[in-house]
């Protein structure tokens, strides 16, 4: 199999996956106790209020026509087109409803919220992979001297440290403390001049959305750090003790040479697949640091949106967590696949 | 995502041993005698005891001592009402509210509990939550993932794309949205971490089925006729379950660490009762003027889930002989 066809194949595979997470979200969202007609009209509305906005929102309807229809109103996402016969009309919108807590469609206050957790994210995993990695390769070339040992120490303790806790330990030291750094927000590198204060140009911006970012990235990057310098550092030994580093060994190259060339460039490779893989945790980890920030993303939308039962809410923000989390894992699954000819395409599976 | 599994390493465990060596390397005996020599395992495995230790006696503690109105004492009849002494930080030092003093080793959290002993009533909440989660995960990734690779074909398909949707949520959202859905209390919190890690179970036992149920005892099973369930239960899990183990340790410290983010976000085990993440949370307002409270919670959550990653870790290497040095 070609790389194109697998690149499809791969992509096809996801639709299953994108359905489970809609059924998933549909059925917990829909177990949730409290009427949301009842929130929304407050604490004594007429049956007739009630009645209207209930056909409004298609809440009188039997729970498996809500279910088929929500599939049907979400299913754009994946591009399907919306069939009118014989014409077929592509829709790139997506229908996710209407939030109630917000009264603005629920699409639209995601797609408000999303860059920031995208941002926070991506900045955790640069931070974690480039002090990762060198952490690791050097732990695995001094193995078991006293750097080995602090480079296995430092990762063993950032696993073991609950993110939000180093946080609020940073805000402590360097916002309180040493007042170095902001405690709250995040400010959008691409952010309107205009409307941050004490911002004029591009310039001032770019520093403070720097400067915004540093805590937060630690925070959650830390737990990715520790986990890609344990897999860096035994993927570095385990191709340090492949024959052909034997070999070059015999044939005299300079040390130098064979950590970079022959050892370093295949034990990245397992550092891509832990990058797709782990983004469903450094997502989940971004709810806690948003919250530990004050910032506002994804995540403190979804805690919003519980706390006020605001069904289409709690779906959509759900629905964008599996699915970022789904094309995540497809992009390195499929670099993987560029990187390394010996990628067997699936056929090697079961 | 099937593709390729984190847990690469067990996907060939055994690969470099001679055939005759495996049978004296893989007893249990074996891979005990081989932890004892590990000094991190042991201390991990100690602390996992102690800490576990605790846990048993603040379950039962009210019976014996009278503290348990550390937890809920402010409605508690006992006390002078006029004598509470708040955010009092660690025994040696001083801050706003004044000097610490030995009654509170690690000074009093904002209501003028003893802080020290509220974390060992949160020792409670972690350590039974992260054990019951791990093995509501592990049973069922056991059995998802055992049958899921038993079988193959159509099985096998439906079985890890449920699996992979399991895991394409973020834990965290996922328990959030379970509880939200089911209730915030402890209980749900227990199911919805156990849920959450069926997944890595599920896909960490598969990989090891797919290579166990071609070996000739199985085939022998099959063709005497033996039930499919019962080769399950007696062979292939058994047959697999050595990586499992060792995730479990290592899950139970996950567990920990989720469970606490829970709390902080007010899921999880309700006030008056403590848990450490809850502690955190309610550490935010006076962080200022009283960091101590802040800090006790997350060593505590720090030196256990460490305690369980050096123990797991010590523990793999004993199992997976290739990585010994």
């Amino acid at each position: 199999m070609g790389i194109g066809r697998y690149t499809i194949r791969r992509i096809l595979q996801t639709i299953p996956v994108l359905v489970g997470i809609v059924t998933i979200t549909f059925f917990l969202t829909d177990a949730i106790p409290g009427d949301p007609v009842q929130i929304m009209l407050g604490p004594s509305p007429s049956a007739r209020d009630i009645e209207l906005v209930r056909a409004k929102y298609g809440l009188d309807k039997p729970l498996w026509v809500r279910y088929i229809n929500y599939l049907a109103d979400v299913s754009p996402i994946w591009l399907w087109p919306k069939a009118t016969f014989p014409f077929v009309e592509l829709q790139t919108g997506v229908d996710l409803g209407k939030s109630i807590y917000y009264s603005v469609p629920v699409t639209q206050k995601i797609m408000e919220r999303l860059p920031v957790t995208l941002l926070l994210v991506a900045s955790a995993f640069v931070f974690a992979i480039v002090t990762a990695i060198p952490l690791g390769v050097l732990s695995a070339k001094r193995r078991n001297k006293p750097t080995d040992h602090v480079a296995r120490v430092v990762s063993l303790i950032g696993v073991s440290t609950p993110s939000f806790w180093i946080g609020l330990m940073l805000i402590i030291v360097f916002a309180y403390h040493l007042d170095v750094l902001p405690a709250t927000g995040l400010i959008l590198p691409w952010a309107n001049p205009a409307e941050v204060s004490g911002a004029e140009n591009r310039i001032h911006i770019l520093m403070l959305s720097f400067i915004h970012l540093i805590m937060p990235t630690i925070t959650l990057g830390t737990l990715q750090m520790a986990a890609i310098t344990r897999i860096e550092r035994s993927s570095m030994l385990e191709n340090l003790s492949e024959e052909y580093v034997r070999l070059a060994r015999a044939y005299g190259v300079r040390e130098r040479t064979i950590l970079r060339k022959h050892a370093f460039r295949p034990a990245q490779l397992p550092i891509i697949t832990i990058i797709g893989l782990n983004l469903t945790a450094a997502l989940g980890g971004s709810v806690l640091t948003e919250v530990v920030f004050n910032i506002n993303g994804m995540g403190r939308l979804i805690i919003t949106a519980i706390n006020n039962q605001d069904y289409p809410l709690v779906m959509g923000t759900t629905i964008y967590y599996g699915m970022v989390f789904v094309i995540g894992v497809i992009v390195t699954d499929i670099s993987y696949a560029y990187i390394d000819p010996r990628v067997s395409y699936g056929e090697a599976e079961a | 995502m099937a593709q390729r599994d984190t847990e690469q390493s067990f996907d060939e465990s055994g690969g470099g041993v001679a055939e005759e060596e495996i049978e004296s390397r893989v007893g249990l005996r074996y891979t005990l005698s081989q932890v004892r020599r590990d000094p991190t395992a042991m201390f991990g495995l100690y602390v996992v005891g102690f800490m576990t230790a605790i846990a048993i006696f603040a379950a039962f503690d009210h019976y014996v001592l009278d503290y348990w109105f550390a937890e809920t004492f402010w409605m508690h009849p006992h006390r002078d009402p006029s004598n509470i002494q708040r955010l009092l930080p660690p025994a040696w030092s001083e801050n706003v509210f004044g000097e610490g003093i030995w009654k509170y080793p690690l000074g009093t959290d904002h209501r003028g509990r003893d802080v020290l002993v509220r974390l060992f009533y949160g020792t409670r909440i972690a350590i039974s939550v992260g054990f019951l989660s791990t093995a509501i995960g592990m049973v069922g990734g056991t059995i998802v993932g055992a049958v899921s690779g038993y079988y193959g074909e159509w099985i096998d398909d439906v079985l890890m794309r449920a699996v992979e949707t399991l895991y394409a949520i973020p834990f965290l959202v996922l328990v959030i949205a379970f509880m939200a859905a089911f209730g915030r209390e402890l209980v749900y919190a227990m199911i919805g971490v156990g849920i959450v890690q069926i997944p890595t179970f599920a896909r960490l036992i598969r990989s090891r089925v797919v290579s166990v149920r071609e070996e000739d005892y199985i085939e022998a099973a099959r063709a005497a006729g033996v039930r499919d369930s019962r080769i399950i239960l007696r062979h292939v899990i058994p047959n697999s379950f050595a990586p499992v183990l060792v995730q479990a340790t290592l899950q139970v410290g996950v567990a920990i660490l989720i469970v606490a983010g829970l709390s902080f976000l007010g899921f999880g085990a309700q006030p008056p009762t403590a848990s450490w993440g809850q502690m955190i949370n309610q550490s935010r307002d006076s962080m200022i003027v009283n960091p101590w409270f802040s800090i006790w919670p997350g060593m505590a959550i720090l030196i256990t889930v460490m305690a369980f990653n050096m123990f797991g870790d010590g523990l793999r290497d004993a199992l997976d002989p290739r990585l010994q040095n």
